[in-house]
């Protein structure tokens, strides 16, 4: 039997066609939906505000995703809402929505729920309302 | 030549009595709520042989109505200071906060906040300030930066990363700004002057002057006076008799040997231009209310504590940054 060559040793070593953990990729999917739902809320058209869902640092807790807002008519206003990170194994991932204090949740449902109570805090209802009506002005704002 | 008088103090976990409860810090009375007041304004007002600060910035204060109590406590005359609050968004985050004395500061604007998330308390207060005496406005950076203390291990999502980040922001954001910019950076950055954010590619806390004074990157890379007391107060090989006292701190916060609390200055608030830093005077106000000698002679900051009622000890378990510059 002829040896591998080093590609088909990477290839096989690293099988990044093969699909992550299904409970990774079941949490990350929850995560893109609430950035979905968000991006309708602060501006269905996509155009004067975008929300995302950017990876950031990779740490012990896992990988590292922001929910950013970007406004970028409003001398490029970014601001990220909250923090998620997710392991390879998917569970637990750790919620990080206040700079301090993360919550660990286990499943896509918990961290809905958790997000959930997040968002309907009044100082959060009210900064979101606050970047849905930024965004709106800022279409007529360029900078 | 005039001179301006800067302090900045993390006061300790001030807040509003309700909170202080559920968080189980801070006063649980509205006596040690109102003693610990009085106390903090009394000492901010001797500062500078009881002159006062012309600015003064704090952090751990839980609220802009406690940041205003706090003021109106100094007993000098703060009543028509310029003040500037960043809140924090939790009941349980403290914010930021700067003064500035009418008699010598004109004006005071907030140019830049970082907060690592939207609801994280503030950990960067970018505050550009018009000094009276003096046309080009200058640049006071109030930090108060992640703590080493609280979910960091546990979690795994790292304390000191929010550090870097922190670092990485300031750096960035002091690029942005011209190579001739006045930037004065006080706080509590919770690392030390050697520790990797004041080393980072975007910001630099260095150990010489000169190493601010000659780079191009003049806004970024600030030299940082607490390198001086990173290191022994006195020689080591002098005897040191019973009843030895050290010549000056070797901690800024706690029982420990951290130097938290720093004051970095830009290439022109080195040259003058229109700021001068007076090396010397940079302490950590040397007031028997705020420190004691601990039994090898060290100087230790007094944190707040004492029973419901009193009496109460200390003032904050960080010690106050003072430092004066001159005015060309």
């Amino acid at each position: 039997m002829a040896a591998k060559t080093l590609e088909q040793r990477l290839n096989a070593a690293l099988r990044l066609d093969d699909p992550p953990a299904p409970a990774y990729a079941a949490m990350e999917n929850r995560l893109n939906e609430i950035v979905e739902l968000l991006q309708k809320q602060i501006d269905k058209t996509r155009k004067n505000a975008q929300v995302a869902l950017e990876p950031g640092h990779l740490v012990r807790a896992g990988q590292q995703f922001n929910v950013v807002v970007y406004i970028p008519n409003q001398n490029r206003f970014r601001d990220t809402l909250f923090r998620a990170y997710i392991p390879a194994t998917g569970s637990p991932v750790t919620l990080d929505f206040i700079g301090d204090s993360p919550e660990e949740v286990d499943t896509p449902d918990q961290m809905e729920e958790r997000v959930i109570n997040f968002l309907a805090l009044d100082q959060i209802r009210s900064m979101i309302r606050t970047l849905r009506e930024t965004a709106a002005k800022s279409s007529a704002h360029k900078p | 030549m005039a001179d301006l008088n800067v302090a900045f103090w993390n006061v300790q976990n001030l807040f509003d009595v309700p909170v202080a409860k559920q968080l189980k810090r801070g006063p649980q009375s509205t006596t040690e709520r109102e003693a610990k007041l009085d106390r903090l304004g009394g000492i901010i007002g001797d500062f500078f042989g009881k002159r006062g600060p012309d600015l003064f910035a704090v952090a751990e204060v839980g609220s802009r109505t406690l940041f205003d109590e706090l003021i109106d406590r100094i007993h000098r005359p703060y009543s028509n200071a310029l003040r500037v609050w960043e809140d924090a968004m939790m009941p349980q985050h403290t914010g930021l906060g700067l003064v500035g004395r009418d008699d010598q500061i004109a004006g005071l604007k907030v140019l830049d906040v970082w907060r690592p998330t939207a609801a994280a308390r503030p950990r960067i207060m970018l505050v550009e300030c018009q000094i009276r005496s003096v046309a080009r406005p200058v640049w006071i950076v109030v930090n108060h930066w992640k703590s080493r203390l609280k979910n960091s291990a546990a979690a795994g999502t790292s304390d000191w990363q929010d550090r870097l980040d922190a670092a990485d922001w300031l750096g960035r954001r002091l690029a942005l700004a011209s190579n001739m910019q006045c930037v004065i950076a006080i706080g509590d950055f919770n690392c030390e002057p050697n520790d990797k954010p004041f080393n980072t590619l975007q910001l630099r806390g260095t150990r010489h002057a000169s190493t601010a004074i000659g780079s191009a990157r003049a806004a970024a890379t600030m030299y940082n006076a607490g390198w001086r007391y990173v290191t022994e107060p006195d020689p080591w090989e002098y005897p040191r008799p019973p009843g030895y006292q050290a010549s000056r701190p070797r901690t800024t916060y706690g029982s420990g040997s951290v130097i938290f609390d720093q004051l970095l200055v830009s290439k022109d608030t080195l040259l003058g231009v229109p700021l001068a830093l007076r090396e010397n005077s940079v302490t950590y106000h040397p007031d028997p209310r705020v420190f004691r000698y601990n039994a090898r002679g060290h100087i230790k900051p007094v944190a707040w504590s004492g029973s419901r009622n009193g009496p109460f000890v200390g003032a904050s378990d960080h010690l106050p940054l003072l430092s004066t510059f001159e005015i060309l």
